[in-house]
């Protein structure tokens, strides 16, 4: 395996982790049981809090909240830890600087480096509210299959037009994943001897153009069946049903974390 | 009065962007109930001739008419079935489920008769343990039922299949072929697209036999066009196994069905 092969294997393999979950939405835990519309609204909610915050302490509860709801809806927090750390640690190395940068009294050395203060606050606000966020929409695509988001969305009035662009862009990333393990594994089996690295980025050029090709052909394909089958909208049958327990946690939940972030305010 | 054919094809063309000639002046008329069989070899142009047949694609020259209507095949689809050839490219939803309730749904059917037809195709496909698995995870044969039940979950009058029956083994092609026989007695009309000689006689009463020109060679009956050995050859096509056999052991007018052939023996 050369490094495109490593590449496109890993990609893979987290982009379906990412976008096909159909295990845990089954699974009989908490999250899994408030209604869909609810969760969607709730999360989002929460989202909006996180953004606004600048509080860490209550960024902290912030991120904590996703672990507990993890554990209520039997999703190990291994899996929901691994699920968020790529893009907690490139948020990392994008924002890493900032300890060093933004001016303020000194708290540490790095050699001929200074951490400031402020710095160091902006870097931790900004990560643990990277974390809580990508933790809340985690636990909410860990517990909701992909139809009945898009039944929420349209029981929220989200315009249809918006939520066919979603449903496309699920369908087409899916596609898209699926096609390039096929073509990875193809490359795979008649590679016979590494070549010069200058010979394998050029056939890595190569494979990633005829993977483009490939992948506007299926799209067009794929569209073509959604068309000899009545059309292109996603509109999942509405299967929720009356408001539960679950539901009235859920909201308390909700409420209690606006309640302290106001008090907080 | 007689019924307006289901489908009127008249001087079909169509070319590839590169300038390929696909398909090149075909017309052909499907009386409704009718089981047609579009065979040619590879490259013959029968895949593209399905699609335009099922509106999917505009033609370059030419024109498709629906029952005897001027209306777009669009405006048809509930009537009218078209399965792909590629399973992976028709099963597009997060689960068999969702791409089974697929069409149901893009008509406005009720959850309530969806979940009815949802129930009785995967009890008649064995596809009942696999409801919530994603599509693309089923192995081949498993795709090509989902893909099938797909196409029928909206009870369409006319079927227009490509090759449905590659990548099936042998108890799952029984049990299509045996479902495709219920649905031609129920008086649905069914155009199979296939490379398979063998096949056809088993999923259609008359032929249409396209060149690699893309144009049409031949058109009879499955018994005219399968048992005219030269003509197939020439079209680049292996006649029928059973038809071969008969004609080398130099017996006039070869069965073309197994079943046939047998029955042919006992009585000789």
């Amino acid at each position: 395996m050369d490094a495109l092969d490593r590449t496109v294997a890993a990609v893979n393999d987290e982009a379906q982790t990412f976008l096909v979950t159909t295990r845990t939405p089954r699974r009989d835990g908490f999250m899994q049981a408030v209604d869909p519309a609810l969760k969607l609204v709730g999360v989002l909610s929460l989202l909006v809090i996180a953004v606004v915050t600048d509080d860490l302490a209550i960024l902290c509860g912030l991120a904590a909240l996703p672990l507990g709801l993890a554990i209520g809806s039997r999703i190990a927090p291994l899996a929901l830890g691994r699920r968020i750390a790529l893009p907690v640690l490139a948020s990392t190395a994008v924002v890493a600087p900032q300890a060093v940068l933004q001016p303020g009294p000194t708290v540490a050395a790095l050699g001929p480096l200074s951490l400031s203060a402020t710095g160091v606050t902006y870097v931790a606000v900004f990560l643990v509210r990277v974390t809580a966020s990508l933790a809340l929409l985690s636990v909410l695509l860990l517990t909701t299959g992909f139809g009945p988001l898009v039944t929420a969305l349209r029981r929220l009035r989200v315009p249809p037009l918006a939520i066919t662009l979603l449903a496309v862009t699920y369908r087409s990333l899916l596609l898209f994943f699926r096609e390039l393990e096929r073509m990875a594994h193809a490359r795979r089996s008649r590679t016979f001897s590494r070549g010069s690295l200058r010979g394998r980025w050029a056939r890595s050029g190569s494979f990633l153009g005829t993977f483009l090709l490939r992948s506007l052909d299926r799209g067009e394909r794929v569209q073509r069946a959604a068309r000899a089958r009545g059309g292109t909208r996603m509109r999942p049958y509405d299967r929720s049903g009356s408001l539960g327990r679950a539901d009235a946690a859920f909201a308390l939940l909700l409420v209690a974390v606006v309640v302290v972030r106001v008090i907080a305010a | 009065m007689t019924a307006a054919p289901v489908i009127e094809a008249s001087g079909l063309a169509y070319r590839y962007e590169d300038g390929t000639t696909a398909v090149d002046g075909v017309d052909l008329t499907i009386e409704a109930g009718e089981r047609v069989a579009l065979l040619g070899p590879n490259g013959a142009g029968k895949s593209t001739l399905l699609l335009l047949l099922g509106g999917l694609l505009a033609p370059d020259e030419g024109a498709v008419r629906y029952f005897g209507t001027d209306q777009p095949a669009d405006a048809v689809r509930d009537r009218l079935g078209v399965l792909t050839q590629d399973p992976g490219e028709y099963l597009f939803n997060p689960t068999v489920r969702e791409d089974i309730e697929y069409g149901p749904s893009q008509l406005g059917l009720s959850a309530a008769e969806a979940d009815r037809r949802v129930a009785e195709l995967t009890r008649r496909f064995d596809l009942e343990h696999l409801l919530d698995r994603p599509p693309f995870r089923l192995s081949g044969g498993e795709q090509r039922r989902a893909a099938i039940a797909s196409v029928l979950s909206v009870d369409p009058e006319v079927l227009l299949l490509d090759e449905p029956l590659s990548n099936v083994d042998g108890d799952n092609e029984a049990a299509l072929l045996a479902l495709l026989d219920d649905l031609a007695a129920d008086g649905v009309t069914i155009v199979t697209s296939t490379p398979d000689t063998d096949l056809v006689a088993a999923v259609a009463d008359r032929v249409v036999l396209l060149g690699r020109d893309g144009r049409v060679v031949a058109t009879g009956s499955t018994r005219e066009v399968l048992t005219d050995v030269d003509r197939l050859r020439e079209a680049g096509l292996a006649p029928p196994t059973v038809v071969e056999l008969f004609d080398r052991a130099g017996f006039e007018d070869p069965p073309v069905r197994v079943e046939e052939a047998v029955e042919r023996l006992d009585r000789d």
